[in-house]
């Protein structure tokens, strides 16, 4: 069962990883400093599942990238396209509404 | 001296990675997911105050788990061959394929036993299998071609389009509440 839980947990949280990420990135970041800017807000995810997504994300449009390289310190950067902008506002709403409404439902088994 | 020449598990690890990695993008995630490593590799020395060595990065990478894993996550979507949409009509494709190949080929058998035609080769029991084989075959390689061409339509069809059309259909339910 507990391997089935862990699919169920990680299944559960990955939809919602996209929101964390949009959202985290309306600021510009890079992989690493993203990762840490994630867990300050205690939203722990693998690196080998966070990097792939922002790429995934990219490749839909949602986030714009560049390379730098500062203090010999070679860089990608992230940022939340307009396009991943409104595509967060929409997803947040979901998001809310759901949330709203299974508060209701799960209040009970407390 | 071999000292520059020497890779360290760092470099062998984003190498290994990068050769399962699809081919476009290939050089440039392999250099991103380096920079990240190495930063995350500095930064971790430097609060326990030791200096980067061998250890430390076989550390920092048995937590990262297998290269083959790590790189296919980066495969996204276009993994399945047949995706789950189709699975269901193609397992039945082949089913009834087989069925009917089958009753084909016994009827063909039992003609040549009963009315003693000479069909050549047919009734060997390699017949069986090289249909079954020849058949499985071009099933899967027309659904595979179905499964191409169903991503390639659904992805000029879905993400803006959808998006903004969810957007209109909330404001117009926005609007209604507001009116009440």
């Amino acid at each position: 069962m507990s391997e089935k839980l862990e699919a169920m947990r990680l299944e559960l949280r990955r939809g919602i990883l996209i929101l964390a990420v949009l959202n985290a990135l309306k600021q510009e970041q890079y992989g690493y400093s993203l990762r840490k800017a994630l867990q300050v807000v205690d939203i722990d995810i693998e690196e080998g599942t966070l990097y792939p997504l922002v790429r995934r994300l990219e490749s839909y449009g949602l986030l714009d990238s560049r390379w730098s390289s500062e203090e010999g310190r070679k860089r990608r950067y992230y940022q939340t396209s307009p396009k991943g902008i409104e595509t967060l506002l929409v997803l947040q709403t979901d998001w809310q509404q759901l949330n709203k409404s299974l508060a209701k439902i799960l209040e009970a088994n407390k | 001296m071999n000292f520059l020449t020497k890779k360290s598990p760092l470099d062998r690890y984003i190498a290994d990675v990068e050769s399962y990695l699809p081919a476009k993008n290939r050089a440039d995630i392999a250099e991103e997911l380096r920079a990240n490593l190495a930063e995350k590799l500095a930064d971790r020395a430097e609060d326990s105050d030791v200096e980067v060595s061998e250890e430390s990065e076989i550390e920092l990478l048995s937590e990262f788990g297998h290269p083959l894993r790590l790189a296919a996550q980066y495969q996204g979507e276009e993994r399945s061959l047949i995706g789950p949409t189709l699975y269901p009509f193609y397992r039945m494709s082949v089913l009834v394929s087989l069925v009917i190949s089958t009753c084909v080929i016994l009827s063909i058998s039992l003609a040549e036993i009963f009315f003693r035609v000479d069909l050549g080769d047919v009734s060997s029991p390699w017949m069986f299998v090289n249909t079954y084989i020849y058949i499985i075959g071009v099933i899967t390689a027309g659904y595979v071609l179905t499964e191409r061409l169903m991503e390639r339509h659904s992805y000029l069809a879905s993400n803006s389009k959808s998006i903004q059309h969810r957007a209109q259909s909330r404001n117009v339910t926005g609007a209604e509440s507001k009116s009440h």
